[in-house]
C-alpha cells in the first residue's frame, strides 16, 4: 500500500510540476524559447499520467520485489529528521557565524545530540575540521568563506 | 611521440602524482565508510579541484574513484556491510572467507581483483577512445541530438525498476537544464528574477545536493558498527587463493564491465558477473560459501567499468553515470570543453585521465593491500554521527566555493531535501543528473536540427545515423515495457 501511495504521490508532483512548467513557458515565445521546455513539461504530464494508469490497472495486485521500495526507506524517522533540522538551521547561521564557527557547532553539538558521549573525540574532531577545512579553502583555493564570527569579535576588541 | 612524452610528463609529474596518491588513499576510506559512496567522494571533492590544474584535479578525481570502488569491499568483507553500493556482490563471499579466518586474504584478493578490472577498464578507453571519437566529430547536429536523446533513455529506463519513475527523473533534470538564458534565443526562462539563476542552475551544487546529503542524513537512522570489528582479526594466510584459479574470472567479469560500463545506466555488472561465474563453475554450491572465483568477478567488474563508463563521456559527451558526469564538470571546471573534440584539442588530458586510471587501479594493489587495509577498517571505528555532520559541513563548504557566495548553499540544501523526497518516492536521482548535464546540449542540437530542417522534424527520421539511434533508444524502452509487463503477468499468475 505505501509503495502505492508513495508512486501515485509522486506521479501527482511530478504532474502538477510538469502542468506549472507548461504554463510558465508558453510566455516564452520569442524565437520559440518555449518550444523545448514545454516539450519537457508536457512529457512530464504524460508520463506522471501514465505512472497514475499503470498503479489503478494494477489495482491490489502485489509487486515484483525489485520494484518494491526499499525497505525503511518510507520512515523518515526523528533522528534522521533532527540531522535535517540541525543542517538548515547550519545554513542558515553561517553569514552569521562564519563557516569555520558554524561548522564546529553543528559537528560538535550535532554529534552530542545523536548521542555520541565521547567529549574528547567530539571536540578535537569539530576543532580540526572547523580549522582546517575553511584553511584549505582559503590557501589552497584562494576562496574567502564568510568572516569568522569569533575573529571579527577579537579583532575588534 | 609527442603525445606520450607529453602525457607521462603530465600524469608523473609530482603534483598529479600526489593528487593521485591522495585520491586513492581518500577514496579507500571514504569507501570504507558504510553511507558514504565513491559518488558522494567524487562530489565532495569536486570543488577542491578549482585550485589545480587540469592533470592534479583529474589525478585526484581518478584516485578517489578507484580507490572506493576497492574501498567499499573492506567493510562489506569484514562485516557483511557493504561499504558502496557496487560491493554488495562482494559480501557474499568475502564474508564467509573471513568468517573462516581468511579475511586477509579475501581483502587481499579484493584489492588484485580490483586492479586487474580498472586496468583493463583504463587500457579499453585509452584504446577504443580516439576512434569512437573520430567517427563521432562526423556528426551533425541531428545525429549529436539523437545520441543524447539515447544515452538520456538508456540512464532512464535501466537504471531503476520502474521505467516511468526513470524517465520522469530524467525529464526534471531536462527542466532544471532549460533555467537561464537559452543558448540560442538568449532568453531568460524560470529563473523567476533570481539573478543567480540567470546563468542557469549550478550544475555542481545540484550534484553535491543531491549525493551527499540524503545518505548523510541516511547516517542519522542506522546504528554505530565499529563495535563489530573487534571479532574480525585481518590475518593473510597464504594459498586460500592462486592466480590460476581466478584468472579466468578477472577476464570474464573485466569484459563484462567493460561492456556494461560503455552502456549509459548499466547498473547490473556485479550481478551478471557472479551470476556468469556461478554458471561456469565447477563448483556452484561453493557460490555464497567463500567461492573466491566470485569474489574475484564482484571487485573485478566494479572497477572495470569506472574507467569504461567515461568512454561515452568523453568520446560522445554522453556521461553514462553520475560520476562521468562529475568528471565532465570537472572538465568544464579546468576550462575544458567535454566531447570528442577533446582529442584534439586536448589530448594529453583525456590520454593522461586514461593513464591516470590505470595507474589509480594499480595503486590498489599496495594501497589497498593487507597491511593497508588494517588501517583503513580503524576508519569503521570513526563516529558516524560525526561523519554525517562533517559530510553537511563539506556540503556547505564546497557548494560555498563554487561561486563564493551562499547561494550555491542554498541550491545543495535544496536538491538534498528534493534527493530525500524522491528516494522516498521510489524516484531514481542519476538521470536528474544527466537530464541537467545534457539538457542544453539536447536542446541546442534539436534548435539547430530545426533550422536544418526548415522548423520540420523529421530531418531527425531523414538522416540515417540520427534515424538509427532514435530508433534504438525506441527499440530499447518497447523491449524493456514488454520484459517487465512479462514479468509482472507471471508473478500475478503465480507461474
Amino acid at each position: 500500500m505505501r509503495d502505492r501511495i508513495a508512486t501515485v504521490g509522486g506521479a501527482a508532483l511530478f504532474g502538477v510540476l510538469g502542468c506549472a512548467a507548461f504554463i510558465k513557458a508558453g510566455s516564452y515565445t520569442m524565437g520559440g524559447a518555449n518550444v523545448f521546455p514545454q516539450t519537457v513539461a508536457a512529457a512530464m504530464v504524460v508520463c506522471a499520467a501514465g505512472l497514475v494508469l499503470t498503479e489503478v490497472l494494477r489495482g491490489g495486485k502485489p509487486r515484483a520485489a525489485t520494484e518494491a521500495l526499499e525497505d525503511g526507506l518510507d520512515v523518515v524517522g526523528p533522528r534522521m529528521l533532527w540531522a535535517i533540522l540541525l543542517s538548515a538551521i547550519y545554513v542558515a547561521v553561517i553569514p552569521y557565524l562564519g563557516l569555520g564557527t558554524a561548522s564546529f557547532l553543528l559537528i560538535a553539538g550535532g554529534s552530542w545530540s545523536l548521542g555520541l558521549r565521547r567529549p574528547v573525540v567530539v571536540l578535537a574532531g569539530a576543532a580540526i575540521f572547523a580549522l582546517i577545512v575553511p584553511w584549505m579553502f582559503r590557501h589552497f583555493l584562494h576562496i574567502r568563506p564568510p568572516a569568522e564570527l569569533l575573529a571579527t569579535i577579537f579583532a575588534g576588541g | 611521440m609527442d603525445i606520450v612524452i607529453e602525457t607521462l610528463m603530465a600524469v608523473l609529474g609530482l603534483k598529479a602524482l600526489a593528487m593521485l596518491v591522495l585520491g586513492v588513499v581518500i577514496g579507500m576510506v571514504v569507501g570504507a565508510l558504510p553511507g558514504l559512496s565513491a559518488t558522494m567522494g567524487v562530489a565532495l571533492a569536486l570543488p577542491f579541484t578549482y585550485g589545480l590544474d587540469p592533470m592534479a584535479a583529474l589525478g585526484l578525481l581518478a584516485g578517489i574513484h578507484n580507490g572506493a570502488s576497492q574501498g567499499g569491499a573492506i567493510p562489506a568483507i569484514l562485516l557483511r556491510i557493504p561499504g558502496t553500493p557496487g560491493s554488495v556482490v562482494t559480501s557474499w563471499d568475502g564474508y564467509p572467507l573471513a568468517q573462516r579466518g581468511d579475511a586477509g586474504a579475501a581483502i587481499q584478493l579484493a584489492a588484485v581483483s580490483s586492479a586487474v578490472g580498472g586496468m583493463i577498464g583504463a587500457t579499453t578507453l585509452a584504446v577504443l577512445g580516439p576512434s569512437l571519437a573520430a567517427v563521432t566529430l562526423s556528426f551533425g547536429p541531428p545525429e549529436m541530438f539523437g545520441i543524447a536523446i539515447f544515452g538520456l533513455v538508456c540512464v532512464s529506463v535501466l537504471i531503476g525498476p520502474n521505467l516511468l519513475k526513470g524517465l520522469l527523473s530524467a525529464l526534471l533534470g531536462l527542466l532544471l537544464a532549460s533555467v537561464g538564458f537559452d543558448d540560442v534565443t538568449g532568453y531568460e526562462r524560470f529563473s523567476f528574477g533570481i539573478p543567480q539563476l540567470a546563468p542557469g542552475i549550478s550544475e555542481l551544487a545540484v550534484m553535491i545536493g543531491l549525493f551527499s546529503l540524503p545518505p548523510a542524513w541516511e547516517i542519522a537512522r542506522s546504528a554505530e558498527v565499529g563495535a563489530q570489528l573487534d571479532t574480525v582479526r585481518i590475518v593473510l594466510r597464504k594459498g586460500v587463493w592462486t592466480v590460476r584459479q581466478v584468472w579466468r574470472s578477472w577476464l570474464r567479469a573485466s569484459g563484462i564491465g567493460v561492456g556494461l560500463g560503455i552502456l549509459p545506466g548499466s547498473s547490473v555488472g556485479a550481478f551478471l558477473a557472479y551470476a556468469t561465474e556461478r554458471a561456469a563453475s565447477k563448483h556452484p554450491e561453493t557460490f555464497g560459501k567463500g567461492a573466491v572465483e566470485g569474489l574475484a568477478a564482484a571487485e573485478s567488474v566494479n572497477n572495470a567499468d569506472n574507467a569504461a563508463a567515461m568512454i561515452p563521456a568523453l568520446t560522445l559527451g554522453i556521461p553514462g553515470s553520475a560520476i562521468a558526469a562529475m568528471m565532465l564538470g570537472a572538465l568544464v571546471i579546468q576550462g575544458l570543453q567535454p566531447g570528442p573534440q577533446l582529442f584534439q584539442t586536448a589530448p594529453t588530458v583525456v590520454y593522461g585521465y586514461a593513464l591516470q586510471m590505470f595507474l589509480g587501479s594499480a595503486l590498489l594493489v599496495v594501497l589497498g593491500g593487507v597491511v593497508a587495509s588494517r588501517a583503513y577498517a580503524q576508519v569503521l571505528r570513526l563516529p558516524q554521527t560525526m561523519i554525517l555532520f562533517m559530510v553537511v559541513a563539506m556540503t556547505a563548504i564546497g557548494a560555498f566555493a563554487s561561486a563564493n557566495e551562499m547561494f550555491p548553499v542554498h541550491v545543495a540544501f535544496a536538491f538534498g531535501l528534493l534527493g530525500v523526497l524522491l528516494r522516498r518516492l521510489g524516484f531514481p536521482i542519476v538521470p536528474i543528473i544527466i537530464g541537467l548535464v545534457l539538457g542544453k546540449q539536447i536542446e541546442f542540437n534539436l534548435q539547430v536540427s530545426l533550422m536544418m530542417g526548415d522548423g520540420s522534424l523529421l530531418i531527425l527520421l531523414q538522416r540515417p545515423v540520427s534515424a538509427a539511434i532514435l530508433l534504438a533508444a525506441l527499440a530499447l524502452t518497447l523491449f524493456l515495457v514488454a520484459t517487465r509487463l512479462r514479468r509482472a503477468r507471471r508473478a500475478m499468475t503465480g507461474r
